[in-house]
């Protein structure tokens, strides 16, 4: 009896690993089949030629190059507010929170943060503008930066939590070499117990870039538009590729534009692969340079 | 306050350690020698390592730590009574240095391994730093092993190599007294026998004492043995006591 439960596990786990790999195939292969036609440089850049659309700033408005680099943007910015907050106040949750009550009061905001629908931190961000709108900054509009932070605060529990349970789930001995030799609370957090937590807080930035590039309800009430060319400040209105997909989709009136859709889908997989690529290189480094 | 005898470098008076409610040390009281190996002994539980720890005050790192009683450790320029003196608790760390059970090297080059501490509690130079891990590597004997690949990962030696070179980060210090946890519990015989003569060597420098749970152990470095129960500890044992094969066991065996 347990034999054959055990057998059942095995094949069930071994089952959906196999189908993890096979839907992600039929997806690729989906949006591949819809989309590569139209993966080529006038998908890009439309009727504008590369080297002038990256090097003299010819607008670009019948392809995705705009909303490309928005996108690209928006996960860089998102991510340079998100991870040093996140982590930060993951460190503070694992190491330094000791008293029960404030620990357990952070740690149902983040679970809040967590829960938090991605329209509801849209509308925030629009509340936000109206608010500084009729108050301190009548000329405050929508933008880049707005987007931006709103995409922070829907990454920041990610964040936070797995750089906690990374810290958390460390040996309780390890806890104890650094200081054990003379090193300073900060010290052993910093020297000892991050290198070893990396890993699982890369993870935490890899899910955080993907949430950022896919998001679409955030910036929808926060910046982004259909065609504004390349942002040219933190406070322009931007393009970004997941709004551009669901324009090109929900708008098109030839096969061919739904299949630009599909295109443009594709092109978000390779640029979050690169990113994530990124992120992979960063810790590479990061570990390479504390040796 | 003077020290009962000018060889002893450990003095404990009533010392108790709870965590949280739960009494681990109950008043012990005792005086171990220096430039010896202390071995203590006893049953998993009875507070071994939490009287190791109470001597670096490494327990107060654990949640809900209570420590009363005094602890006195000497040290070459004076006595320091760790509990109530203003005694800086990272220097006293570093002079009371540890090895634990199960080594844990930084995630990083073995050479990082060893410079990192110097720089950080030390301050040293770099060009001492060298001179302290090539002597720190010698005296644990692994300095022809890896002298070529300090700047491969640490973790990537084996587990007798990884708890010499613990040991060697912790010598590097320069430590006046050597807390050792069960430090060739992970080890396979060839290995534990490498870390036995080598403390049998260290002895001449450094105050030792060690947790074991191997009698043999014991009774092969250890100059005075340390019998541990409930808390306190009920038997001091002294060398010329154990020499003959299981005369140690013998006089366990009556303890337990």
């Amino acid at each position: 009896m347990r034999r054959s439960l055990e057998k059942i596990i095995v094949i069930l786990s071994y089952a959906s690993s196999v189908m993890t790999i096979m839907i992600f195939s039929v997806f690729l292969w989906f949006l591949i089949s819809r989309g590569y036609t139209t993966l080529n440089l006038k998908l890009l850049f439309g009727n504008v030629s590369p080297y002038g659309a990256i090097f003299k700033g010819i607008p670009v408005w019948d392809g995705v190059w705009p909303a490309l680099v928005g996108t690209t943007f928006l996960v860089f910015i998102s991510c340079a507010i998100a991870v040093p907050v996140g982590i930060s106040a993951g460190i503070f949750l694992a190491e330094y929170a000791t008293t029960s009550r404030w620990r357990s009061f952070i740690n149902f905001a983040v679970d809040l943060l967590a829960g938090m629908p991605s329209i509801v931190m849209g509308l925030f961000g629009f509340a936000m503008i109206m608010l500084l709108r009729s108050s301190l900054l009548p000329e405050a509009t929508t933008c880049l930066l707005l987007a931006s932070i709103c995409i922070a605060l829907l990454v920041l529990p990610y964040l936070i939590r797995t750089t906690q349970a990374a810290l958390e789930t460390l040996p309780a001995a390890l806890r104890l070499t650094g200081v054990s030799m003379g090193f300073t609370k900060w010290q052993n957090i910093f020297r000892v117990l991050l290198p070893y937590a990396s890993r699982g807080i890369l993870s935490g930035v890899i899910l955080a870039i993907g949430r950022a590039a896919e998001d679409t309800a955030v910036i929808l009430l926060t910046g982004v538009v259909a065609n504004s060319g390349l942002p040219g400040s933190l406070t322009d209105k931007f393009e970004a590729l997941p709004f551009s997909i669901y324009y090109l989709a929900a708008e098109h009136r030839t096969a061919e534009e739904l299949n630009r859709g599909f295109g443009s889908a594709l092109l978000l997989l390779i640029l979050t692969a690169v990113l994530f690529q990124i992120a992979y290189w960063f810790h590479g480094r990061i570990s390479k340079g504390s040796r | 306050m003077a020290f009962p005898s000018t060889s002893c470098s450990v003095f404990a008076q009533n010392l108790s350690v709870s965590f949280s409610a739960r009494q681990v040390i109950n008043n012990l009281s005792v005086e171990i020698s220096s430039r010896n190996i202390t071995v203590i002994v006893g049953r998993s539980g009875v507070g071994k390592s939490t009287f190791l720890r109470s001597l670096n005050r490494l327990n107060e790192e654990i949640s809900g730590s209570r420590t009363e009683g005094t602890v006195k450790l000497s040290f070459k320029d004076g006595t320091v009574d760790i509990y109530r003196d203003r005694f800086p608790i990272e220097e006293l760390r570093r002079r009371v240095g540890m090895v634990f059970q199960t080594p844990h090297p930084i995630p990083t080059s073995i050479g990082k391994n060893l410079s990192l501490p110097l720089k950080l509690v030390l301050n040293l130079p770099s060009r001492k730093i060298d001179d302290r891990i090539e002597k720190a590597l010698t005296i644990v004997h692994l300095w022809s092993e890896v002298k070529n690949r300090l700047k491969e990962p640490a973790l990537s030696l084996s587990g007798g190599q990884q708890q010499r070179l613990c040991l060697a980060r912790t010598l590097a210090l320069e430590p006046e007294i050597l807390l050792l946890d069960e430090p060739t519990a992970s080890l396979d015989f060839k290995a534990s026998e490498k870390i036995e003569d080598l403390l049998s060597e260290l002895k001449r420098d450094y105050t030792i004492i060690s947790v074991s749970h191997s009698i043999g152990q014991a009774r092969r470095i250890a100059d005075n043995v340390l019998v541990m129960k409930e808390g306190s500890i009920i038997k001091v044992l002294a060398a010329s006591q154990f020499q003959e094969k299981g005369t140690l066991e013998d006089l366990l065996n009556e303890v337990f």
